[in-house]
């Protein structure tokens, strides 16, 4: 074994991991302020990618085309939210985690219909000669997941740490009750939680679609997937869903280039059964602990 | 002019009447105490006030208008705010963060700009977090801004939910028991606090089982027993009822 060859597993691992922490966030945003699973998180993912690859098939700049389809799904995720999630609000939340799935079904099913089963390409962001760290290669491509989605992640921290917004969210996760009496509202929140969280989708499956090429059922793996990193984070913290994403990441990388690719898919979610069974709260996670 | 009006409300869980047509009023600038024994229906009338718990029927006005029913958020966008007997803080959350949660809603730019639109993002945050140290000088607990909400001694972290209420700027509070497990130097500055609150503009609905305190700074008192209004009147006239020393006071209070 070179190291050569761990180290090119790790870039991809690293690659994988920013796409799961990316989608982890998302699934982790809504559980941590409204207490809903959204199974439609890879239906997002997916759109996002769809929607930018048409664009630029259409002629739209790169550039132009993710703007334009990060706020589209965003919008999408809003639309789904008032539509879908407020009305079953009262609801318990095992009937929430099915209409979530039967809605992501759905949005497959009409996403069949519009894109049909072939895949859509996307140019990579940048041309040019792949890097070499190491001994390893990394595509440009690789590179700009990577910063892109540590962007993302900085930019969301800011955003819970430093605006009161931020704040009023997490006020909101932690007691529901007092920040209603701050003059908080729970539904607006998770309005904003929704549309934050597609957005976040959204981005993920534009910055994985020049490696892997976008298809209608892309979200559905992308989904679990960063389900799987959001509950090894524990679900409820986002430096987790973040850790989370990238050690799913190198695990399955390592697993794929060490054992078989075939296995890839298994490893993470015998991960998932190993943390469900082991360590329900997750490894960030305290025992026990109220949802926060 | 009367700020908040209660007439007729009653409120039932299963069999029991938590509240029986209890009937007060509140005026500007008052500070106004309920007491009675435990299980007479004050913390379920502050819930009802607050939105918390809805009425089964009679009416809650405030400002003549009727705010019975409505959700938590909207009487606190109206300005009433609460606290709570048993703390609910922001826990996870550092002190000052605990306030400014408190202070959000009188920023001048809605709750989304501030969120998103970078380049007003500091000045507001900024003067959001001024006006928190304000509110917790107010209380008296500067310097401790930065520590965790779940680390302050039992009676700071009561401070901190007035602090945090205050930052809002409310017209009405409700204070819930603040004095609960306060030790008589604390008790007092409370009551010097919660004395001072109507020059501020704030009216003050309190709940409170320290007498001494209730007598201190209440203008006027309503007492309640098992859900119903018994008496109400001055401190001195509820001081020499018969009927409210023997429901509650006991002989040996005074």
């Amino acid at each position: 074994m070179h190291i050569n060859e761990l180290m090119q597993f790790l870039l991809t691992g690293l690659t994988l991991g920013g796409i799961y922490a990316l989608i982890a966030l998302g699934f982790v945003t809504i559980y941590t302020v409204t207490g809903h699973i959204n199974f439609t998180q890879g239906e997002f993912v997916m759109l996002g990618a769809l929607i930018t690859a048409s664009m630029v098939k259409g002629g739209t700049g790169l550039w132009a085309a993710i703007i334009a389809s990060i706020l589209l799904v965003g919008l999408f995720g809003a639309l789904f939210e008032r539509a879908v999630i407020y009305p079953a609000r009262n609801s318990p939340v095992v009937t929430v985690i099915i209409i979530t799935i039967g809605f992501s079904v759905a949005v497959r099913g009409v996403a069949l219909l519009i894109w049909g089963t072939q895949s859509y390409p996307l140019p990579s962001f940048s041309s040019g000669e792949p890097l070499y760290v190491l001994g390893a290669t990394m595509n440009k491509q690789s590179v700009w997941v990577l910063c892109l989605s540590l962007l993302a992640v900085s930019l969301l921290f800011a955003f819970f740490e430093r605006t009161v917004m931020g704040k009023a969210l997490k006020a909101c996760a932690i007691n529901r009750v007092a920040a209603r009496l701050m003059g908080i509202s729970p539904q607006r929140m998770s309005l904003f939680c929704f549309t934050l969280s597609a957005m976040l989708g959204a981005l993920a499956g534009i910055v994985i679609t020049p490696t892997t090429t976008a298809t209608y059922d892309m979200g559905l793996m992308l989904g679990l997937k960063g389900f799987v990193a959001a509950v090894l984070g524990g679900l409820t913290s986002t430096t987790g869903a973040v850790l989370g994403g990238f050690l799913l990441g190198i695990l399955e990388a390592m697993g794929a280039g060490l054992i078989s690719s075939g296995y890839k898919d298994a490893i993470s979610f015998l991960i998932l059964l190993l943390v469900l069974l082991k360590r329900p709260e997750g490894l960030l996670g305290k025992p026990d602990g109220k949802r926060v | 002019m009367t700020l908040l009006g209660v007439n007729r409300l009653t409120r039932h869980f299963g069999g029991v009447t938590a509240v029986n047509f209890v009937d007060f009023h509140v005026e500007q600038g008052e500070i106004v105490a309920i007491i009675g024994p435990n299980g007479a229906g004050k913390t379920t009338l502050f819930n009802l006030i607050s939105g918390v718990v809805s009425p089964d029927s009679g009416s809650i006005t405030y400002k003549g208008a009727e705010i019975g029913g409505l959700t938590p958020e909207k009487i606190a966008a109206l300005g009433i705010t609460r606290t709570f007997q048993n703390l609910q803080l922001f826990r996870n959350m550092s002190v000052v963060e605990n306030v400014m949660v408190g202070a959000h809603r009188r920023g001048k730019k809605g709750m989304l700009q501030a969120g998103l639109r970078w380049p007003g993002v500091a000045a507001e945050e900024k003067s959001i977090y001024s006006r928190a140290m304000s509110s917790l000088e107010l209380v008296g607990l500067p310097g401790k801004e930065n520590y965790p909400a779940e680390v302050l001694p039992y009676g700071e972290q009561r401070l901190l939910e007035i602090a945090r209420a205050m930052a809002m700027e409310p017209e009405l509070i409700l204070l819930d028991e603040p004095a609960a497990g306060m030790n008589q130097g604390e008790t007092n500055r409370l009551g010097e606090l919660v004395a001072g609150l109507p020059d501020m503009g704030t009216t003050v609905l309190l709940v409170e089982h320290n007498m001494e305190m209730v007598m201190t700074v209440a203008h006027r008192i309503v007492v309640l027993d098992h859900g119903s209004k018994l008496a109400e009147g001055t401190p001195e006239d509820i001081q020499n009822d018969a009927q409210v020393i023997s429901a509650y006071l006991g002989e040996e209070v005074f």
